[in-house]
């Protein structure tokens, strides 16, 4: 675990990791939500997902400033996001660190389906989760990581107000798209 | 009329899917946890289940909760995360937090090996056959406990592909452990480690493997996705599709298997139907978090909104509909409601309205080409195909015996009814039919009723009569079955798989016969069961009677009867006439309100209390001996009887050999018996319902209590002596007294008359009267005062002789008259010096001792002018003494020696001291013990 927080770090802060060998490592990677309630429909969206996979070790950390999601349907809808429910300020990152069940280090070029177990971190929270997802492999060796998971806001101590009850879903849909390079 | 009646056959209404709705109740739980999730069930070697919340631990009954108190002292976060019961009995409790305790006595301790306990939470125990204790946990890989009393790890240097486990089974040689990385079966022996891995090159359907569960077909494995697999002897096979990912808990009892989804939903599935989801709570949005099933087959389900149990053999598939017949073939089960013919798909549980007549139908058969046939109240006969939708009506002008059609069934031959008119036959030719056949009764009688008819092997066919018993068809015709066959009215009938026809009558009687044995009667135990319905022989040759009130089962192997009622969930059956199917081992039953389904192979066998006698407690504190002091004769039994089937109605009879004389009835689970005299006891519990106390699950307990120390044999004969001796000593005193009364007595009287003989001792007068008569000579006047002190001192002697004791003062003054006398006689020759200090003078004396002292000094002493005769009377060391010289007469007087004797004896009363006699060479002295007042 201490070993993927550092990781990140060293990802966010931009030095190489050349240094422990073969990394894929990429930045930029898009994350978008949804939750489906009865009367409301909120989505959003935030291209500051950043990643990083051992393929040696067979493990992986993925991070994102939760402040970063953007495209609400109202600045309103925003604020309340931010402030009521993530609490940004307080707990400004989200993140997903473990390794895979599968054995990514052999994979051929080509689509695969892999399972990536880890801790999921949002709002301070953190929950183990068996998180699946599709790996394309270019022949020029890109790695593209695509995954729908949904997060259950229980898990991560999010309440929700009775009030706005059927305005927020119980679980959120998320849709994860990176694409890594070897580095 | 008819034409409109053809035209209803309609089919295709959909109606509204209620299907296999279980029956569940929420139990009551007690505070603190009536809120709490609790978040694991445990069903024990005796099958009492246990439940924990948290950090709380909870042993259940059916009534109470017990709680065992749990060490979580600087840990009160921690949560319990697995239970095990070993094969000695003992109950393993781990914790999340790698802490471990076993529990003993109602309280959990702690459990520190040498090795120390995991830092990661205990996820699942198992013992293999050597009977290694196992734990597996999450994060540390698996921890074996080997006979040396040693704990060793498994990791991944020893071959683990994870640390991180799911769950933990026995399997043939160790366990096998569930992982992210694939099944793991590892084993140790002889401190030897082995790992074997198998994952999804060795046939596993997935890598992940979630949960473990042990049945006869094998070790079942649920994954975190794909389907159920199956392993046994080594092989791989796929099991079963589930519905949903992440197979969290699998657990099997009887024919269904039932298993646990990450998100909290339950599933079952029942035989090769494909999975249902399960609400227990029945509204939605709730969390299963674990399940258990008891001995008695209860399924156990907590949940976030509570904990619920179900009878897992009822199910009910229609509700809210009388359903008057049914019948099943495959996945179909047909069934009428009113005039309505239906179809419930039993894979899908989907309803479906295939035709409507008139008239209630009574009762449903399938033929050997799938075509339904149903017989009718009072419109006959009717035939629908499901392959081609047709239906027709047959009635009296086809040729039938009656309009009201009570009974069909038949085989490829053709189809048997049973009508108010006598019984029917129409043959099968090909898939045409042929004409139909009457049986109407002997000619000349009258039409007989048939209830029921049944087909058995080799074409043989019975008919249920209204009055004339069973008829058995013979060549053409029927004839009667001989013997008693009760009072002739046959309500149903049925016949078993090994060709024994079975009926009953409407008072739910029993009879039996075949060829060989003839008729058996098979009385049914008296009971309130309300009306009968029917009869159904099951697969093992147990036979169901249904009553209003519950199915009655003749077990013909064991002879015996038991009733399943209220307790079961059946109070309230109603069944219908003759509607009723038993297929696979399940029941289909037509009630007045829906389909109740049984799975009878889950039906209890037993429908008892198991008892158990849970602890014995002196002054309510535990016991571990069997012999009591006399003392501790305070004792208090609790006692179990364990039925989750209906644990109000559990009794208790209980009895203390020894103490009560009869059994007593109690609803109690504990009884006190408060200051037991000693002996020797048994206690003896059983538990039962219904004034039923099954003998084998008698309860003993046998113990002692001492005699006290005083009720002891040496005790008593030690007491028996000590009262004798006492006796003796004072038979002996008082003898002593006695006797020391009579000598007392004898010497006074002795005394006396030797006081009086020595006083008229004819010395003493001679010498008195020639004194007296020399003085009468001389001076007349001397002589007469002579005669007065000789007078009173006779006189004295006559007043004194009754006493024992006067005082000194008394017999100084009896003496100094005596030796006034006698200095009459010797003059100066004479001389006596009385010398006794004033505080003698009131101690006492037995009277005239000094007398009679002095009377022996003049008797034996020469008293003469050349040898004066001196006595001294004095006091010395506590003595009166009386002394004189001794001047011995030659000539000696005859002497008796009484004198002496007697004072002697005479102080021997009164004092301890003795009387001294002292002879000098020219002295005698004889020593009287003082006698004061406060001496005697």
């Amino acid at each position: 675990m201490r070993t993927f927080l550092a990781g990140i770090f060293l990802l966010c802060t931009g030095l190489s990791l050349t240094a422990q060998g073969k990394l894929w490592k990429g930045s930029g990677g898009n994350i978008s939500f949804t939750s489906d309630a009865p009367l409301e429909l909120i989505a959003a969206q935030s291209d500051k997902l950043q990643g990083v996979i051992d393929p040696e070790k067979n493990t992986f950390a993925f991070a994102m400033p939760t402040a970063s999601f953007a495209g609400f349907n109202s600045p309103l809808q925003q604020e309340h996001f931010h402030e009521n429910y993530m609490e940004s300020q307080k707990y400004p990152r989200a993140t997903f660190a473990g390794n895979f069940i599968e054995d990514v280090s052999e994979l051929e070029p080509g689509t695969h389906e892999i399972r990536a177990k880890g801790n999921l971190q949002i709002h301070g929270e953190t929950a183990e989760r068996i998180i699946k997802c599709r790996v394309d492999i270019a022949k020029d060796g890109e790695v593209k990581i695509i995954s729908d998971f949904s997060v259950p806001l229980s898990d991560h101590r999010i309440s929700i107000p009775r009030v706005v009850h059927q305005k927020i879903a119980e679980e959120i849909m998320v849709n994860v798209e990176i694409s890594l390079q070897p580095g | 009329m008819r034409q409109a009646l053809l035209l209803i056959s309609i089919l295709t209404a959909l109606l509204p899917s209620s299907a296999q709705q279980m029956e569940f109740r929420k139990v009551k739980l007690p505070e603190p946890v009536r809120h709490a999730t609790l978040d694991l069930l445990y069903t024990d070697r005796s099958g009492f289940l246990w439940m924990a919340a948290g950090c709380r631990l909870y042993r259940y009954n059916g009534l109470k909760f017990h709680e065992t108190h749990t060490d979580t002292a600087g840990r009160p976060e921690d949560v319990i995360s697995a239970l095990y019961e070993d094969s000695a009995g003992k109950l393993w409790v781990g914790w999340q937090s790698g802490h471990i305790s076993h529990v003993r006595r109602d309280s959990a301790f702690a459990y520190e090996p040498e090795e120390g306990t995991p830092s990661a939470a205990v996820v699942a125990w198992a013992q293999d056959e050597q009977n290694q204790l196992w734990m597996a946990t999450y994060g540390e890989g698996l921890y074996v406990l080997a006979a040396n009393g040693r704990w060793y790890q498994f990791g991944t240097e020893d071959g683990l592909p994870g640390l991180e486990s799911y769950d933990l089974i026995s399997c043939q040689n160790g366990v096998l452990l569930a992982t992210d990385r694939g099944l793991v079966q590892a084993s140790f022996e002889a401190e030897e480690k082995r790992v074997e891995v198998w994952d999804t090159d060795d046939g596993l359907s997935d890598q992940i493997v979630k949960s473990l569960f042990k049945s006869n077909e094998g070790v079942w494995l649920g994954y975190y996705e794909q389907q159920l697999d199956v392993l046994k002897n080594g092989k791989i096979r796929p099991a079963q599709q589930p519905p949903a990912t992440d197979c969290h808990l699998v657990l099997r009892s009887g024919s269904n298997t039932w298993w646990l989804s990450e998100g909290g939903r339950l599933y079952k599935s029942r035989g090769e139907s494909g999975w249902m989801q399960v609400d227990p709570g029945g509204e939605g949005r709730m969390r299963v978090e674990h399940l258990a099933v008891d001995h008695e087959e209860h399924l156990w389900i907590s949940t976030n909104r509570g904990l619920f149990v179900t009878n897992q053999w009822q199910e009910s598939l229609v509700e809210d509909q009388k359903v008057t017949a049914l019948a099943l073939a495959g996945d179909s089960l047909w069934y009428a409601h009113d005039g309505k013919l239906l179809f419930q798909d039993l894979s899908s549980g989907e309803n479906q309205q295939v035709w409507e007549g008139e008239h209630v139908i009574l009762n449903l058969f399938i033929d050997h080409l799938g075509r339904v046939w149903g017989g009718s109240f009072d419109a006959g006969l009717f035939m629908y195909n499901p392959a081609t939708g047709a239906s027709r009506v047959f009635d009296e002008n086809f040729g039938i015996p009656n309009n009201n059609v009570l009974s069909v069934t038949g085989d490829s031959a053709g189809l048997w009814m049973g009508t108010l008119g006598g019984a029917g036959f129409i043959p099968f030719s090909n898939s045409r039919l042929g004409r139909p056949q009457v049986f109407a009764g002997e000619a000349g009688k009258p039409v007989q009723y048939i209830y029921a008819v049944a087909t058995g092997a080799e074409g043989e066919v019975f008919l249920a009569t209204d009055g004339d018993g069973i008829l058995r068809k013979k060549g053409s015709g029927f004839e009667a079955l001989p013997g008693d066959t009760g009072a002739g009215v046959v309500l149903d009938l049925t016949v078993d798989q090994e060709g024994r026809l079975w009926w009953i009558d409407p008072d739910g009687n029993l009879y039996s016969w075949t060829q060989g044995e003839g008729v058996q009667h098979l009385k049914a135990p008296e009971g309130e069961r309300g009306a009968p319905a029917g009869v159904e022989a099951g697969p093992t040759g147990n036979i169901c009677v249904f009553h209003e009130e519950g199915i009655h089962v003749y077990f013909p192997q064991e002879q015996h009867w038991t009733f399943y009622g209220s307790s079961f969930g059946f109070g309230e059956l109603q069944p219908e006439l003759h509607a009723q199917v038993l297929k696979d081992g399940r029941l289909y039953l037509g009630t007045s309100s829906g389909i109740t389904s049984i799975d009878m192979s889950l039906l209890p066998g037993r429908s008892e209390p198991a008892t158990f006698l849970m602890g014995v407690e002196l002054f309510f504190k535990p016991v571990t001996g069997k012999r009591f002091a006399a003392s501790e004769n305070h004792l208090s039994f609790n006692y179990i009887g364990r039925w989750y089937t209906d644990p109000d109605r559990v009794r208790y009879r209980i009895m203390l050999e020894g103490y009560d004389l009869e059994w007593n009835i109690s609803q109690n689970t504990s009884v006190t018996y408060p200051q037991l005299p000693p002996g020797t006891y048994t206690f003896k519990v059983v538990a039962g319902i219904d004034d039923h106390f099954p003998e084998e699950e008698l309860q003993t307990w046998s113990f002692s209590i001492a005699k006290p120390w005083y009720l002891r044999w040496y005790s008593l004969v030690a007491a028996v002596l000590l009262t004798l001796a006492i006796i003796a000593i004072y038979m002996r005193l008082r003898l002593q007294r006695i006797r020391f009364r009579q000598e007392q007595e004898k010497e006074r009287v002795r005394a006396q008359y030797e006081a009086l003989k020595s006083q008229v001792n004819p010395h003493f007068l001679f010498n008195s009267f020639n004194t007296l008569m020399a003085l009468i000579e001389d001076d007349r006047k001397e002589a007469g005062e002579y005669l007065e002190d000789l007078s009173d001192f006779f006189r004295n002697i006559l007043q004194y002789r009754e006493v024992d004791l006067y005082s000194l003062r008394e017999e100084l003054q009896i003496i100094s008259t005596y030796l006034k006398l006698q200095e009459k006689r010797f003059g100066a020759n004479l001389q006596v010096e009385i010398d006794v200090p004033q505080q003698y003078l009131d101690t006492r004396i037995p009277p005239l001792s000094l007398q009679l002292l002095l009377e022996n000094v003049f008797k034996h002493n020469v008293i003469s002018r050349s040898k004066p005769l001196r006595v001294k009377i004095f006091v010395e060391d506590e003595y009166l003494v009386v002394w004189n010289l001794y001047q011995e007469k030659s000539r000696k007087e005859s002497s008796t020696g009484y004198g002496l004797q007697s004072i002697k004896k005479k102080y021997s009363f009164y004092s301890r001291k003795a009387v001294n006699v002292e002879q000098g060479a020219d002295f005698f002295a004889v020593h009287l013990p003082i006698l004061k007042n406060s001496d005697l």
